[in-house]
């Protein structure tokens, strides 16, 4: 870590040795509309994706959490793609995402007249980073696990004492499960928020070492790797290591320091 | 349960569950959204597995083809033998076993350390562990790549296993920690006085107890390699040494003529059978597991 904080301050090339320059990598990154571009790639897919995979999470958990015939089945099922590895799970998206009739994806929605045109998907910059979030749905399985465990932990008798009062079923939702819930939420937050903006495998299957089209899909780690290992400038890419690093601190020091205001905790109540 | 006289009052309390026992209808209702939601999550797979085994005619031809006339098992063999990926395999089976073994292994000795053994400044050096969780991986690469460099350690499989070796991840640790806290520590002061060493006490009354959390750790860092490739893609680039998933990643750019995408299709379906296999083989303890991590913060 400390090494990788002395090479950003340097001009390292690995044929030469490191340059000390001061931070004129961060001033450089800066002013680098690809990097200001990655960031914003970055943080549009964290701010969009981790909120809609929550709440997609917690839907099905709460489909799954009502007793009906065959719920470990359908635990499995819906947990199986998270287990698929990214490299697979990208070509497998690709090819359904196919930008023409020959897209199984497009084939459907044609036939459905959803849509008359095929759509772009992966290939056209306005619609590809949708269609990565659309692709990341398919893993929030790993998330209804833990919503699952976090449900079946809430006591039943604060329902039943709830029905006594007359309360109805969104209501007993938004007073007893949800409060009970937020440290489960917590928890998918602040994990899905690490992996969503560490993303590397898929922007690079899905758009090459560019990020393509046009850097729409260009992910801070992805401009990371490709300035380290496809320019060598191991010094720049340090520098945006940490600017990525920060970025990630930052904003789990500010759901931590917010989860003191709307994450209960049982043992808390004496306090 | 609360004595109620009316009687319809009495069946609304006493269900059991919250949102559970709803008429009949809604039951069937939410069966049917749930085998809706199955069969689009299941989609993916079916659709990988028929492409697979489509002729390039039915993969170039519209309508599209959702089921081939007569399955093409040829063209597993045409796809496996495009790349030398028998070698591949090898090579990935050898990485991963190293990392998991080298995973779990010292995985489990910080673990217990951390929650069984006294030394200064536990707590600190337990928070620091985990803190490195935030750390991307990005961050750490490149001086790591640079060192493994100095090392004289590219193109060699030893950056992709030596590493799990040294506490085997802060997640790894902190699962193990969780696990081995729950065990009561009656025992192995009974074992203490019985003048068991602490290795001994590690090996007969810690790992026994806490193998379904192993098998969560093994599994975590085993599929992790296994479908790693920013590793092998910095570390590796003789083409003979590359890792399974590392050729998957290049497979689309050397496709013999005449065949489409169902090779690709293959080879990712071969790339996905061990991880299937393995899943419905470990899946009691992982969703358990997994579970429990997650209520246990």
């Amino acid at each position: 870590m400390i090494l990788s904080l002395y090479y950003s301050l340097t001009k390292y090339d690995m044929l030469s040795p490191p340059a000390f320059v001061g931070t004129q990598n961060y001033a450089n990154l800066f002013q680098d509309p690809s990097f200001l571009n990655s960031i914003e790639v970055t943080l549009i897919y964290t701010v969009v994706s981790v909120p809609l995979g929550l709440i997609c999470g917690l839907g099905l958990a709460l489909l799954l959490n009502q007793k009906v015939p065959g719920m470990r089945i359908f635990r499995t099922i819906f947990y199986l793609p998270v287990i698929v590895p990214a490299i697979a799970s990208s070509e497998l998206w690709l090819d359904m995402f196919s930008p023409n009739q020959y897209g199984i994806v497009n084939t459907i929605l044609m036939n459905l007249h959803i849509i008359n045109q095929p759509y772009a998907f992966f290939t056209e910059p306005s619609t590809a980073l949708i269609s990565l979030i659309y692709m990341s749905l398919w893993g929030m399985g790993g998330g209804m696990l833990i919503w699952l465990a976090g449900l079946q932990s809430v006591p039943l008798e604060l329902y039943e004492a709830a029905k006594v009062d007359g309360a109805g079923r969104a209501r007993q939702f938004f007073r007893i499960t949800l409060p009970l819930l937020t440290p489960t939420i917590f928890f998918n937050m602040v994990t899905g928020m690490i992996g969503t903006l560490q993303i590397f495998v898929q922007s690079l299957v899905l758009g090459g070492v560019d990020g393509n089209p046009l850097g729409a899909l260009d992910f801070i780690s992805l401009f990371i790797y490709r300035h380290a290992f496809s320019y060598f400038q191991m010094g720049f890419a340090s520098a945006a290591g940490w600017v990525l690093f920060l970025f990630i601190m930052l904003l789990t020091i500010l759901v931590f320091w917010s989860s003191r205001k709307w994450v209960y905790y049982e043992g808390d109540v004496q306090r | 349960m609360i004595d109620v006289a009316e009687p319809g009052l009495r069946k609304t309390i006493s269900r059991r569950t919250p949102f559970a026992t709803g008429g009949k209808l809604r039951k069937g209702i939410i069966f049917l959204v749930l085998c809706v939601l199955a069969a689009m999550f299941l989609f993916p797979f079916f659709w990988i597995v028929s492409s697979a085994l489509q002729t390039t005619q039915e993969q170039q031809s519209l309508p599209l083809t959702w089921l081939p006339t007569k399955a093409q098992w040829n063209n597993f063999q045409v796809a496996w033998n495009t790349l030398p990926f028998t070698r591949y395999l090898l090579n990935s089976m050898l990485i991963v076993t190293g990392s998991t073994i080298g995973a779990v292994a010292s995985a489990a000795w910080c673990a217990y350390g951390f929650a069984r053994l006294r030394f200064m400044g536990r707590t600190v050096w337990f928070y620091i562990t985990l803190s490195t969780l935030m750390l991307p991986g990005t961050l750490t690469m490149i001086p790591v790549y640079l060192i493994m460099k100095d090392l004289g350690w590219l193109n060699t499989y030893y950056p992709l296993i030596v590493p799990a070796w040294f506490g085997g991840g802060a997640y790894n640790i902190f699962l193990l920690h969780q696990f081995m806290k729950g065990i009561p520590v009656e025992l192995e002061e009974a074992a203490k006085i019985d003048g068991a060493s602490i290795v001994r006490i590690f090996f007969q009354i810690i790992v026994p107890s806490i193998k379904p959390a192993l098998a969560i750790v093994a599994w975590g860092t085993a599929l992790a390699s296994w479908g790693d490739i920013l590793g092998p893609i910095i570390y590796i680039t003789d083409a003979n040494k590359w890792t399974f998933a590392q050729a998957i990643q290049v497979f689309p750019g050397s496709m013999p003529s005449g065949w489409g995408s169902q090779l690709e299709m293959a080879i990712a379906v071969v790339f996905m059978i061990p991880v299937v296999v393995g899943f419905f083989l470990l899946q009691r303890w992982l969703i358990e597991g997994i579970q429990l991590a997650g209520v246990n913060r």
